[in-house]
């Protein structure tokens, strides 16, 4: 964990800079009031100072770190559900919202638990098409139809 | 107006059945989120949000807090009967809570905690109605400087006292407010950080943000290892506590009472810290404090009512103010603001029923709270049978259309789950997320007060100095930021009591 912070911290840094030197390019005083680029230049030169900080303090271990990354499942399981997610958000507008909310459920809930295909295929049918007629027929959202029409 | 005549019309219209309706909803609602480990009222609440849209504002916020109030009753539930806290806030309740059950006095200590949760939320209330008013009135006279002041005080409060390391905290609010200055800009109208994008030109919005924050991140959280909650099966025939458990917690439920309440008050602390305050005063004044960690109902009683006295205490500061202290209230705010309402000094003079509704519908969601988690905790502890996979997909579900819902946008739905999956990280890496969207949520205000300051004293940071107020609040800020460092060099621990843990 004391690694992966150091790395993060590096990329605070990098970040922040790069936050800064953009607001550089904004106006930081048009004649006596603050311009846009006032507020940026310290909030991101602050940020960069500390994550700079926060560098230091985690090589001379002074940083609290209690948890732990998980284990090769545990990174399966969190590997595959961002995977769905970003595909299903992927497919959101083409495939229409029932579909793409259905095969999101199917997936993540094939993969976190053990249930039998009619539970799954059930819920996953019951949440989506549920979903849909609460939101699009009663709150009037028009979320996406896709290739079957809902 | 005064008390009386504000209360009597708050209850005129909190009692009309869709306000009904809706305080028993959320209440509901917010049960079965404190109960269910794996969602946290500030997702709740944010997904709750776009439901809310069409409805009168007041109703939104009924709802609302009725989540939040009830996911206080609802934590309780899973300690004392899977020794599993359902939320951070009950963290302390399965010290004392889950060895009772082990005892077999289940029932008591659940019955307990719905009474001291009742009593310590409706002390809370009646401190909410007499304090805001005044506090509200005298709000009236901020201008910029002092809402400098007041935001900055607020935000490094937030910052500070929440979770383990000061440095990480800032950076996670600092980020809020890069966030929260992408878009145009208020005061000059032109664009910051869209690098030509027409969705970013319009500002990254609070809901997408806070829903990958707190929901998606962490639901992915919660399937690193999926662990099927087992409740004991408790005889829960008696959840009415004997009346020698009742002369045992009557103190302990005075002293969670008051020191939840003034917790609440201060932004940063809330819940959390409050229930183990509530543990510490009772390790030192309790009776039988000896036996506290055994089972004994004093170490139920009293964090029950910390954590929902402080309930009460955390809207004074949401509402007269508009500044709130948790992730759960910052939410709140921000879907206020959604609403057309903006919380701050004038919102009591200009929607007194907005206020006194508000009021009124806590006082019966309390009511309707004590009843439920009397009479229904078997509904509640079936419903924690749900095992852990389905409900993730639904809350996953529930995030996206949730966001989507708000500006038919899938850019939304690309925020969130850049957000989640950054959440994911912060959490691990113990980076906590309510700063930032507090942060985001009053980003642009503080921006504008600071200019509009600066533009009054023309470009002289003196007027943050010479107005007496504003000083007041910068130099209590700078005590917030400076005194916790000095805390854990020289009493480490007085310092591992106020760290406790994020307060969400």
């Amino acid at each position: 964990m004391r690694r992966s912070l150091l790395v993060v911290a590096v990329l605070l840094v990098v970040f922040g800079a790069y936050f800064t030197v953009v607001a550089f390019e904004l106006p930081y005083f048009q004649r006596i009031t603050p311009g846009p680029g006032f507020f940026p230049r310290w909030v991101g030169g602050l940020f960069t100072v500390l994550a700079a900080l926060l560098f230091i303090n985690t090589l001379r271990n002074r940083e609290e770190l209690d948890s732990s990354w998980p284990d090769r499942p545990g990174w399966l399981n969190i590997g595959v559900t961002v995977g769905v997610l970003a595909f299903s958000i992927l497919l959101f507008d083409r495939l229409g919202y029932v579909l793409s909310m259905a095969l999101l459920m199917l997936v993540t809930m094939a993969m976190l638990g053990r249930h039998r295909l009619p539970v799954i295929v059930g819920v996953s049918a019951f949440t989506s098409i549920g979903t849909y007629l609460l939101f699009s027929t009663w709150l009037r959202v028009p979320l996406p139809r896709g290739v079957l029409g809902f | 107006m005064d008390i009386v005549q504000g209360l009597a019309q708050g209850f005129a219209t909190a009692l009309t059945p869709i306000n009904i309706f809706y305080v028993l909803l959320g209440c509901i609602a917010g049960t079965l989120i404190g109960a269910l480990p794996g969602i946290g009222p500030p997702a709740g609440v944010a997904i709750l949000i776009p439901l809310s849209f069409g409805m009168d504002p007041t109703t939104a916020m009924i709802l609302m807090a009725g989540l939040y109030y009830g996911a206080m009753y609802g934590g309780t539930i899973t300690s004392v009967l899977v020794n599993v806290p359902g939320e951070s806030s009950s963290v302390m309740t399965t010290l004392d809570g889950y060895q009772m059950a082990l005892k077999g006095r289940a029932g008591p200590a659940l019955g307990m905690a719905a009474f001291a949760s009742f009593i310590a939320g409706t002390f809370s209330i009646v401190m909410l109605m007499l304090l805001a008013p005044p506090i509200a009135r005298a709000a009236l006279a901020f201008g910029p400087p002092e809402y400098v002041g007041l935001l900055v005080l607020g935000l490094t409060a937030v910052t500070t006292l929440v979770g383990r390391s000061q440095i990480r905290g800032i950076l996670s609010g600092l980020f809020g407010l890069m966030l929260a200055m992408v878009g145009l800009d208020a005061i000059s109208g032109g664009g910051r950080y869209t690098y030509g994008s027409v969705e970013l030109l319009d500002g990254i919005d609070f809901l997408p943000v806070a829903v990958g924050l707190f929901g998606v991140g962490e639901v992915l959280v919660s399937i690193e290892r999926l662990i099927d909650l087992k409740p004991m099966k408790a005889p829960l025939r008696t959840l009415i506590p004997t009346l020698e458990d009742w002369k045992r917690s009557l103190s302990p439920i005075a002293r969670g009472s008051v020191a939840g309440f003034l917790l609440g008050v201060l932004p940063g602390a809330g819940a959390t810290v409050a229930t183990f305050i509530a543990y510490g005063l009772e390790k030192r004044f309790a009776r039988r404090r000896s036996q506290l960690g055994t089972g004994i109902i004093e170490g139920v009683a009293s964090p029950e009512a910390a954590n929902n006295a402080s309930t009460g205490g955390a809207m004074i500061p949401l509402l007269t103010l508009g500044l709130p202290g948790s992730g759960t209230t910052a939410v709140m705010l921000g879907a206020l603001i959604m609403l057309g309402i903006t919380p701050g000094p004038l919102l009591f003079q200009q929607r007194p029923d907005f206020v006194w509704s508000l009021i009124a519908s806590m006082y019966i969601g309390n009511v309707a709270l004590l009843i439920l988690n009397i009479a229904f905790v078997p509904a509640f502890v079936w419903a924690l049978r749900m095992p852990y996979s389905i409900l993730a997909s639904v809350i996953l579900v529930l995030c996206i259309v949730g966001v989507y819902s708000v500006n038919y946008s899938t850019f939304d739905i690309w925020i969130m789950f850049a957000m989640g999956v950054l959440g994911y990280g912060m959490r691990k890496l113990d980076f906590p997320a309510a700063p930032a969207v507090l942060a985001l949520v009053l980003g642009q205000q503080l921006e504008t007060s600071l200019r509009q300051s600066l533009l009054i004293s023309r470009g002289s940071l003196e007027i943050f100095v010479t107005r007496p107020i504003a000083v007041t609040l910068l130099a209590l800020a700078l005590a917030v930021l400076v005194v916790p460092p000095l805390l854990r060099r020289f009493r480490p621990d007085i310092q591992r009591e106020l760290i406790a843990g994020e307060e969400i």
